[in-house]
């Protein structure tokens, strides 16, 4: 697990984000090394969507940059971000209700990747990642039709079809039953042998302190708490964070 | 001591400052039945200005056969559009999602086929209702008021008046306005959601009954002219936000002042481009007066 | 498609029924160039906008610059495309109702303006005497489409095909894969390395574009052109209603319920009810949205051949 001394795949230098004069975030700097597996706690409501939202370039921070792999990519739009190789899932599923499960993934192979449309290899690709996923009984489904639970899988392998060297998991695990967690994990696990560097939100602690690295714990717009799952999860401002002041 | 054309001006602005209240309050009036529509269920009822039309022509056929007085044809034109309105209310309530987006098509359906029934019954040429009396005495000299203002800035003001006493110092009020700012949250206090769609539609067709008949006495009636009151009423009701009963009488007031002076200072063929520029910036800069929480929360 | 063609050769005496098929044609055209931006997920209100426009356009290039019509009808569509871009840049943030109101306030400004400038476009009284669309000669063949329905009738029928073909691209192709992905979720079509805002753009200049085309052919079927006509409300609906009714996501939607609903209203309906005929299609997207909200095409594929679905 020897972190490369190199570049950095991901930094955040002092980003600062608020809506209707509030912030919301405040000096948030941190750096993910190339496969490196980084999950974020803290309370609802703390930002940690809003922060994937800025490293995707859905919503642009009001001061400090994203960086990646050397390029500045601050302010970026959605989809230049999509094909440096930064894929993500949503919090709140947004699969295209109208098509089915196999042209939802077809839509990453086709524009994430810029795969020609209709190819024949595009298509086995795309059958291959929803094997992988295990919807591929579902192929033929729309995706309104679907559960939660395959909703996100569906989405995990529309990403992944985009070709990510970067992923990007918001709640992978809300929702899901023990069996689906367990295999989320072995599905995170996978990923990560591909050589892919992952950041996760998520509030199941007993997956992400089995998958990830490092923790990196928000509270009240800042950084808290950074390194090693246990040391985190001890740390007395995360311990303040989750069971109110009152304690120490 | 005064000078005479000083004395002149000073009683052209009072006069131009009365036209556009009275014009103004009306145009309230217009707007608070669209406003409560929108605000308790969430539809665009772009055939508002037509059913005003409607009832509108309703006054003057009244006026024209029977030789009502506005004093009764108002009455059944109230009862006649609130009969309408629950109608509509049972039609919008089919309506597949995305719900504000096909409320706004079906009606606008609704603007082509009450604009061509009313073509087929009434003819294109335009009528009014005339006023018996023209111009009547009052206390400030020089000073010109018609009997028609005097009843559209009463009647408009009254009503106005009444509809927000009735939001704010009842309990149906309270439980309208609670449905307006979140339909769920009221719904788990024990207000009746469908109840409140089928009161908000109720009472803007008895305001659209009210503000018809003044219409015919004020203005002329012609088929294609529904779309011009459907649009003040939407810019009042995004200038004030839904249900912002003091907020739309402002607005209203701003916006007869606007119109007056733009009709006054370049011509009457324009004012429709003033109506239609303010809208679009009202759209562009306040994208939350149409759209409260309720968009916010689905996004 | 092969008793297109050769209808005119069968009733040939009968020059409304070509006609009224003609003009079918082309408000299939018109009901297309509309779809063609709705299909981007946008509903807009205000496609008269752009129809007028073009119709001016290329009326008036025609009187001051004496170009020839086939000249200036595109320069009117330039005109609409013009304004489409206006739109999309004004409208950026807009979407849904607020948008659809927008678009339909957006009308006005070109009309107010028009029906003011009478030094210029004549104002209220409109322009008339617009030439007729002058005759082609196709080898030994001479087109005459101001006098021959039938020349007319072949030349509207090309142009929808041509329309027919554009909508099919932008149904079927990348771009037309791109287009649905917006028209479903904007998000996830821009998270999926689509540019969501170059797509919008394209539709929405391409949609404006073709809308000035037909206006502008337009102003020249017809002879005369005035801000109250060009710039109705009709003129924005109709477009509206015939895709509805067709089905907005079927390739051949638009053009099924103009082929219907056109014939209808100018054969049974105008002769039935001179005065108000146009309520028909007001009630129609009316039972539309309640009966079949996507449209009669997709209700006929559903229970014509369930295999497909």
């Amino acid at each position: 697990m020897a972190a490369e001394t190199s570049m950095p795949c991901l930094e955040l230098r002092r980003i600062g984000i608020g809506f209707h004069g509030k912030p919301l975030l405040e000096e948030i700097s941190f750096t993910v090394s190339e496969q490196e597996i980084v999950s974020f706690i803290g309370p609802n409501g703390v930002g940690k969507t809003t922060l994937f939202n800025i490293i995707c370039g859905r919503s642009n921070p009001t001061s400090g940059a994203v960086i990646y792999r050397g390029m500045d990519i601050t302010g970026w739009s959605p989809h230049r971000i999509c094909h440096l190789g930064i894929a993500r899932t949503f919090q709140i599923s947004r699969p295209f209700p109208r098509m089915t499960v196999l042209e939802n993934v077809l839509m990453g192979i086709w524009f994430g990747k810029e795969e020609q449309v209709g190819s024949q290899a595009g298509r086995d690709e795309a059958l291959d990642l929803l094997n992988l996923v295990g919807l591929r009984h579902k192929a033929g489904q729309e995706g309104r039709d679907l559960t939660v639970s395959e909703l996100r899988r569906l989405e995990l392998a529309r990403a992944l079809a985009t070709r990510p060297k970067l992923l990007l998991l918001d709640e992978i695990a809300a929702g899901l039953s023990p069996q689906a967690i367990r295999e989320a994990v072995v599905l995170i696990n996978a990923l990560r042998e591909q050589g892919l560097t992952l950041l996760i939100i998520d509030h199941f602690l007993n997956l992400t302190c089995q998958v990830s690295d490092r923790l990196i714990a928000l509270c009240d717009g800042r950084l808290t708490a950074s390194g090693r799952p246990a040391d985190v999860l001890n740390s007395p401002e995360v311990i303040r964070a989750y069971f109110g002041r009152s304690q120490n | 001591m005064v000078s005479f054309p000083s004395r002149c001006l000073i009683r052209m602005i009072i006069q131009f400052l009365v036209d556009a209240i009275s014009l103004g309050s009306f145009y309230a009036l217009i707007a608070i039945g669209f406003s409560l529509i929108l605000g308790v269920a969430h539809a665009f009822n772009l055939a508002h200005g037509e059913m005003i039309l409607l009832s509108g022509y309703l006054a003057y056929f009244l006026n024209r056969q029977f030789s009502l007085p506005l004093i009764v044809s108002i009455p059944i034109s109230m009862f006649s559009m609130l009969f309408v309105a629950l109608c509509l209310e049972r039609l919008l309530r089919r309506i597949p999602d995305p719900h504000e987006l096909n409320t706004l098509v079906i009606t606008f359906g609704l603007v082509l086929l009450l604009q061509n029934l009313m073509l087929m019954a009434f003819s294109a040429d335009y009528r009014i209702i005339r006023p018996e009396t023209r111009l009547l005495d009052i206390p400030v000299h020089g000073l010109f008021l018609t009997e028609t203002q005097i009843v559209i800035l009463t009647l408009s003001l009254a009503t106005t008046g009444i509809v927000y006493l009735l939001l704010k110092k009842t309990f149906l009020g309270k439980a309208l306005r609670a449905t307006m700012q979140d339909k769920e949250t009221a719904r788990l206090a024990g207000v009746n959601v469908r109840n409140m769609h089928l009161i908000a539609f109720g009472l803007g067709g008895i305001l659209i009954g009210v503000a018809g008949p003044l219409y015919a006495r004020m203005a002329y009636l012609h088929p294609y002219g529904g779309m011009e009151a459907t649009l003040v009423a939407v810019i009042l009701t995004i200038f004030a936000g839904v249900g912002r009963i003091r907020g739309l009488l402002l607005g209203g007031w701003i916006l007869g002042l606007v119109e007056s002076a733009t009709t006054l200072l370049v011509g009457s063929g324009w004012r429709e481009l003033a109506s239609a520029v303010i809208l679009i910036l009202l759209l562009l800069l306040r994208p939350d007066g149409l759209m409260p929480k309720w968009a916010k929360s689905t996004q | 498609m092969i008793l297109l063609i050769v209808w005119p050769w069968l009733v040939e005496q009968e020059g409304i029924h070509c006609r009224v098929i003609g003009m079918a044609f082309f408000y299939g055209c018109l009901a297309l160039a509309w779809n063609l931006f709705s299909l981007s997920g946008a509903i807009s209100l205000g496609h008269a906008a752009f129809f007028g426009l073009g119709a001016y356009g290329s009326a008036l290039f025609c009187h001051y610059a004496s170009l020839s019509p086939y000249l200036t009808i595109l320069l009117g569509g330039l005109l609409g495309a013009l304004y489409g871009i206006l739109w999309h840049v004004t409208f950026r943030k807009l979407r849904g109702a607020p948008f659809a109101l927008a678009t339909l306030a957006s009308v006005e400004i070109p009309k107010v303006v028009i029906d003011n400038w009478e030094g210029f476009t004549f104002g209220s009284l409109g322009v008339v005497g617009i030439p007729e669309l002058p005759s082609l000669s196709l080898g030994s063949v001479l087109l005459n489409f101001g006098k021959d329905p039938a020349a007319l009738y072949y030349l509207l029928l090309m142009v929808l095909l041509f329309m027919t073909l554009v909508h099919r691209y932008a149904m079927t192709s990348r771009w037309g894969w791109a287009i649905r992905a917006v028209r479903e979720d904007e998000i996830a079509a821009a998270a999926l390395g689509i540019n969501v805002n170059k797509t919008r753009f394209q539709v929405l200049c391409s949609s404006a574009f073709f809308t000035g085309i037909c206006g502008g052919l337009y102003g020249h079927l017809i002879g005369l052109i005035e801000p109250g006509l060009v710039f109705s409300l009709h003129i924005s609906a109709v477009p509206l209603v015939l895709s509805m009714f067709g089905g907005r996501l079927q390739w051949y939607g638009p053009i099924l319920g103009a082929f219907t609903l056109y014939p209808v209203d100018q054969l049974l309906f105008r002769s039935l009810l001179p005065v108000g005929h146009s309520a028909l299609y007001g009630l129609i997207v009316i039972l539309t949205l309640i009966f079949f909200p996507q449209g009669m095409g997709a209700w006929l594929q559903k229970h014509l051949c369930p295999a497909s679905n």
